[in-house]
């Protein structure tokens, strides 16, 4: 139904920059998330959408209609704020109803609307309760019927989900992605929270002090981040990062860093690729080097080209265990799902990496190199 | 034991306290209903003897007759009373209206919008509180005295609106700071413009600070004296509090006094006794969440 188009939008508060030239297209139907750190001016951009806040310069589009100077209650919006912001003096019907009753809807059908928007979110028996008398999760549902009940042109939430308990999180994860799917309604959902981004974003938005650093699906953002920020930002545990010196000694490539030494194998076409890349593009040969804590393997045993370390804790949470190691004077994690058997905290352990799934970024720029 | 010996101290300090200001009217209450003898009976009676509505009766204008006295006549100060009674209700019923209409519209914009200057007008508000209110009574009675309001009811509450007005919006933007800005931001996304969010958010969530307003602008009005006083005393249009020195001044009963002075004290315990119970804070709670992080 609904297209949003960022174009060239900047928006200050004094002096703070909210949103720094944001180009940025969001196609209709699509459940598409802003994700950054707290602070970063993902709230703004929504808040632009809604109407709430006014740009400095630049234009936002709807359906190619710009709506700069739409005033926030004709822009048919809904928003779902971090806060529910339930009206306190009205029982959760006329909180639902409120958005109808702004239509001018017919008694008979505000009352339809509210009863089946509250039934689909299990909350139609709580109509007669104020908003004291429920529950943190009831209360966002209870601002997620108000949202729905009005079948909005897009559907804008800001960290619906960071004030409930974590088990209740997974759950309304799950039903926030499949109403919005079932109503096909445009979706822009803000957090700071990498796994809600992952599981549930058709496409991911990486904004750092309102600057959008990249645009792209979450498994592309996962796996070619543009940059160590947005590296770092995505899974949990987060990515291991070296500073190394790149060594070219008679054909053999060597990653060098205080703690180790390993040489890049060639075997394959696309180790050489990627050394041919790492030439063109590295300042200096200094580079940075990373890896997922999954794409690491460790061994009792001294192994060639592997980095040796110690085991500092295993956490083990059921299905795999986290295990923190420290290389150096380094902590970093690996996850593994079967850690070698006799493994304890202290003893000396082999690291060996999977170079086929190696991130490398240029040191001073922090750019991906391998993009 | 040290917990017990301060409540003790607390309980003694506070009954002090209240007896310091209670007896006073206490001792005005036990004068209404004496007459003048007992009045000034040696020792003092403290609580009197026989205790009579004669001088409400006469205050009010109502003559009354007792076997042991013979006819009581009406005060000649009844008709200043009854008068001040009914100028002081209009100008105080007037001034608690317009005072509450006018300040919550003027409060609304100052508390949510950002305003250009709206720390300017604030100011403003502000420092016209901080003129002492007798450096206004003389060019207030000038233009008074030419645009005919002297000795109007009308012209007293406009000098009470005057004082009452700013007081009021900063009460009232004191309370609405205290609100969730996102309510209105909800409402707004709602499909409310700025006079729906008004209407439909901020009036009825700032019912406590409404009533405080109304409460506090109708003792004020009230018990205010020195506009009062300068602008209607001896007119048709005197208000209560100006009838009491003239009283004293032409050594009225004192009895007759104290029964006035009583009489004048009623309707505000009736105000603060009938919204007392709306002044408690509205359950603000569940309104929106705390944040966590």
């Amino acid at each position: 139904m609904t297209k949003i188009k960022f174009e060239n939008v900047n928006k200050k508060f004094d002096s703070v920059v909210a949103a720094d030239n944001v180009n940025l297209e969001i196609n209709d139907k699509e459940f598409f998330i802003i994700l950054g750190p707290s602070g970063g001016g993902k709230s703004t951009l929504l808040n632009l959408i809604a109407g709430l806040e006014q740009v400095d310069s630049g234009t936002i589009y709807f359906d190619d209609k710009p709506i700069n100077d739409v005033p926030p209650e004709k822009r048919n919006v809904a928003m779902v704020f971090q806060s529910y912001a339930i009206y306190p003096h009205m029982n959760v019907f006329d909180n639902v109803a409120m958005g109808l009753r702004a239509k001018k809807l017919a008694k008979q059908e505000v009352k339809k609307q509210v009863e089946n928007a509250t039934e689909m979110l299990g909350i139609r028996e709580y109509l007669n309760r104020k908003p004291y008398q429920l529950s943190g999760g009831e209360r966002q549902r209870v601002a997620l019927a108000r949202a729905l009940v009005r079948r909005p042109d897009a559907f804008l939430l800001d960290e619906p989900l960071a004030n409930i308990d974590a088990k209740l999180r997974q759950s309304v994860r799950v039903e926030l992605k499949s109403l919005q799917r079932q109503f096909g309604i445009t979706t822009v959902y803000v957090t700071h929270d990498q796994t809600e981004a992952m599981s549930m974003g058709d496409r991911v938005a990486l904004i750092r002090q309102g600057k959008i650093i990249q645009t792209s699906t979450p498994s592309e953002m996962y796996s070619r981040p543009l940059n160590t920020f947005v590296a770092e930002f995505l899974g949990s545990p987060s990515i291991t990062l070296f500073e190394t010196d790149l060594r070219d000694k008679d054909g053999r490539y060597i990653f060098e860093a205080p703690a180790f030494v390993l040489e890049l194998p060639l075997e394959t076409a696309k180790m050489r690729n990627i050394t041919a890349t790492i030439r063109n593009k590295a300042r200096d040969n200094k580079v940075m080097i990373g890896f997922r804590p999954e794409d690491l393997a460790i061994h009792k045993e001294s192994l060639n080209n592997a980095i040796e370390g110690k085991i500092y804790l295993i956490e083990n949470l059921g299905k795999e265990s986290i295990i923190t190691l420290k290389i150096g004077e380094r902590l970093i994690q690996a996850v593994s799902a079967h850690p070698p058997a006799g493994v304890h905290v202290d003893d000396t352990v082999w690291l060996t990496v999977d170079f086929d799934k190696m991130y490398i970024f240029d040191k001073e720029t922090q750019q991906n190199l391998l993009i | 034991m040290n917990m017990n010996r301060k409540k003790i101290l607390l309980v003694i300090f506070v009954s002090f306290i209240i007896f310091w200001s209670l007896f006073p009217i206490l001792w005005i209450f036990n004068h209404s209903l004496m007459f003048e003898e007992e009045l000034y009976s040696r020792p003092p009676h403290w609580i009197p003897q026989n205790p009579i509505p004669n001088n409400y009766m006469q205050i009010l204008g109502i003559p009354a007759y007792y076997p042991r006295y013979g006819e009581v006549k009406a005060s000649g100060h009844a008709p200043a009373i009854l008068n001040g009674i009914r100028n002081s209700t209009i100008v105080a019923l007037l001034v608690m209206t317009a005072t509450v209409i006018v300040a919550t519209i003027v409060a609304y914009p100052l508390a949510r919008f950002n305003l250009r200057h709206g720390n300017k007008y604030l100011f403003v508000v502000l420092t016209s509180r901080t003129i002492p209110a007798i450096s206004i009574a003389i060019p207030y009675f000038i233009f008074f005295f030419y645009l005919g309001l002297y000795g109007t009811v009308f012209g007293v509450a406009i000098l009470h609106f005057s004082i009452t007005i700013p007081f009021m919006i900063w009460v009232l933007i004191g309370y609405l700071n205290t609100l969730p800005l996102d309510l209105d931001r909800s409402a707004r996304v709602d499909g409310y413009g700025r006079l729906g969010v008004f209407r439909k958010v901020i009036v009825p969530m700032a019912g406590p600070a409404i009533v405080t307003s109304i409460v506090l602008t109708f003792l004020f009005s009230w018990n205010e004296f020195l506009f009062a006083w300068i602008f209607t005393s001896g007119t048709t249009a005197q208000t209560l509090p100006p009838a009491f020195p003239s009283m004293l001044f032409m050594l009225a009963d004192p009895n007759n006094m104290a029964a006035a002075v009583i009489i004048s004290l009623i309707p505000p315990i009736v105000i603060c006794a009938f919204f007392e119970r709306y002044i408690t804070r509205l359950k603000i709670v569940g309104a929106v969440q705390i944040k966590s992080g």
